[in-house]
């Protein structure tokens, strides 16, 4: 079934600044729902630590559901009032999930800077990753077991990490 | 033909930091059942000191052999999808055979590498995607795309990260 993204709703969602849990896989996440179909058409993050130093960062795609751990839910914002509400799930972690769902791979990988915020002289970098004009279209959260989501693979948490992630996507009926 | 690229398959795959050798670090390989059309791929690193690395990105037109390498999971954008053909390596040893190739950028794009001090990173990104005329067409087995190091020594410290988008579709 072709699919016409540009008649979907949008929405978007961002984290406060938060620390992650230790030594976390998925820190930010977007789930899917049993109702609609989720593509995921831009995701956004930038960091701060108490030493300037540089992380190594992922998008990992999940076919299960994260367990455990403690989500702090996004509030999805619609970019149209009168559209149906949000049906997918944002989630911050603040404690590292005990069980990982089950990884399907990683479909980005960078390296970000994360200043000092009281020291620094350099920019804050954040990296967008954009899925929307993908050829053949974005990324699909296809129930509600799918999810997408910023990934630290568990290495070691910065002193003073503190994270801002964003995420913006469209729904659309099951396709 | 003409080909209607929005119908077709999209792919992710991405690598966890790996110190390379110095030729081919990365690598996509076409197939013998479906053409592989890269989209987009991008590289990041750092080192242990601050310095500037120039990387080379080649087109290859035949297939590397030995040294050591890592499959790099190909990722569905949509799991009603088939499933990818095209093959990800990442290399930690040079191939000891490595397929003939011809540049596509001849080191004219510079990607500043960083120590863990904060600096801004930087990725350094090619989009074939919006190429008149088409994508990179990977149309066979012995067809592919590399990040290469063109024999420069690897610098200490050194950590890279490389992703790639492409799409499937069938022989035209």
């Amino acid at each position: 079934m072709s699919i016409n993204y540009d008649k979907l709703n949008t929405y978007m969602a961002a984290s406060g600044a938060f620390s992650p849990g230790a030594a976390p896989q998925d820190v930010f996440t977007i789930s899917g729902s049993a109702t609609a179909n989720i593509y995921v058409l831009r995701m956004g993050i930038s960091s701060v630590q108490t030493t300037a130093g540089i992380n190594d960062w992922y998008i990992a795609k999940r076919s299960t559901a994260n367990s455990g751990g403690v989500a702090v839910a996004s509030t999805a914002v619609s970019f149209q009032s009168g559209q149906s509400d949000a049906t997918a799930s944002i989630a911050s972690y603040t404690t590292t999930p005990s069980s990982d769902g089950s990884l399907i791979g990683y479909v980005w990988s960078g390296w970000a800077s994360a200043p000092a915020p009281a020291t620094t002289t350099e920019d804050v970098s954040t990296f967008i990753i954009n899925f929307e004009t993908a050829i053949g279209g974005p990324i699909a959260l296809l129930s509600a077991a799918d999810s997408l989501g910023f990934n630290f693979l568990g290495n070691a948490l910065p002193t003073g990490l503190s994270v801002s992630a964003w995420v913006l996507w469209v729904e659309g009926p099951k396709s | 033909m003409s080909i209607n690229y929005d119908k077709l398959p999209t792919y992710f795959a991405a690598t966890t930091t790996f110190t390379p050798g110095t030729q081919d670090m990365f690598t996509i390989y076409g197939n013998a059942t479906t053409n592989i059309y890269v989209l987009k791929t991008g590289v990041s690193s750092i080192q242990t000191t601050t310095g500037i690395q120039r990387f080379h990105l080649k087109r290859k037109t035949a297939v590397n052999s030995g040294g050591t390498n890592a499959v790099v999971t190909a990722v569905n954008a949509n799991a009603n999808n088939i499933a990818a053909s095209a093959t990800v390596l990442q290399y930690t040893v040079n191939p000891t055979v490595s397929g003939g190739s011809t540049e596509i950028l001849d080191g004219n794009n510079l990607s500043l590498s960083l120590t863990s001090s904060g600096a801004s990173s930087q990725i350094l990104m090619m989009d074939f995607e919006t190429a008149i005329g088409g994508p990179l067409v990977l149309a066979s087995s012995t067809q592919g795309m590399a990040w290469n190091f063109n024999g420069v020594a690897i610098p200490a410290g050194f950590k890279a990260l490389v992703w790639v988008l492409w799409a499937e579709g069938p022989k035209t």
